[in-house]
């Protein structure tokens, strides 16, 4: 191997560095699903009680439907995308299984206690939002390091 | 003093513990390029990289069967796509290889301390 000089090695860091970064692009292809099945996730839990006031069976269905979509919707995303930011699966899953633990949860909650009130519930929702939506945030404000 | 400069003495070269699969320079951009993406598609690589679809397949091999690149193939609807990324030993190699890179990058720095 020909001896590298300090120089060269400098241009060798500067240009990984560079390929390295991943575009703004690939965040956003990750960030803006993770944002939108967190706040679908916070909004469904706030509209659960009047679909259920409706149609109790309906409103189970559309849940374990929603919950199926939101599981699909990393590996669809995933395949689609032509970079994938390095740990966005790993991000994605984690926030992804906090919403889904207080999702069902809050709904459980609601249907099972007596009915708390709407901000009381709301602030729950948002709640049910928060780890999809940080993870969002994170995923499209932090770019890749070597 | 005489105890640096026995350390001096026995101290290897950062040249040595460059890799010489990475350090070939399409591969080296190849890997790079892979390092801040869980994976990329073959496309996104190439277009990175400025190379023909077959100067990056056969650069790819080659890393492939060094363990550094893993390559995935698969549809997206009816188009064939093919993913690259890097395995747990290739991105450590990397690592190894950019602390070598520092490290010679770095002894420019104590030569010019040394001479000015």
């Amino acid at each position: 191997m020909r001896p590298l000089t300090p120089e060269e090695a400098r241009d060798h860091l500067s240009a990984a560095s560079g390929l390295a970064t991943t575009s703004g692009k690939a965040a956003l292809n990750g960030a803006i699903p993770t944002a939108v099945a967190g706040v679908l996730a916070g909004t469904v839990t706030f509209a659960y009680p009047v679909f259920a006031s409706v149609s109790a069976p309906a409103a189970a269905i559309g849940l374990t439907v929603l919950i199926l979509w939101l599981g699909a919707l990393l590996p669809w995303q995933y395949r689609r995308t032509r970079v994938t930011q390095r740990g966005w699966s790993v991000r994605y899953g984690a926030s992804f299984g906090f919403t889904m633990v207080l999702y069902p949860a809050g709904i459980i909650g609601w249907s099972t206690s007596s009915s708390p009130s709407v901000p009381v519930f709301a602030t729950y929702c948002v709640l049910v939002a928060l780890p999809m939506v940080l993870t969002a945030i994170r995923m499209a404000t932090r770019t890749a390091r070597l | 003093v005489s105890a640096e400069t026995g350390s001096d003495a026995h101290h290897v070269h950062p040249r040595h513990r460059l890799n010489e699969t990475i350090h070939a320079p399409v591969r080296f951009s190849i890997v790079a390029a892979l390092a801040g993406a869980d994976q990329a598609e073959f496309s996104f690589v190439r277009d990175a990289v400025e190379v023909s679809d077959s100067v990056l397949s056969k650069q790819v091999a080659t890393l492939e069967s060094a363990g550094i690149v893993k390559v995935k193939k698969g549809y997206v609807g009816k188009r064939p796509r093919t993913w690259l990324s890097l395995t747990k030993f290739g991105r450590q190699a990397f690592q190894d290889h950019l602390a070598a890179l520092r490290d010679i990058a770095g002894a420019e720095y104590r030569d010019d301390s040394l001479h000015a």
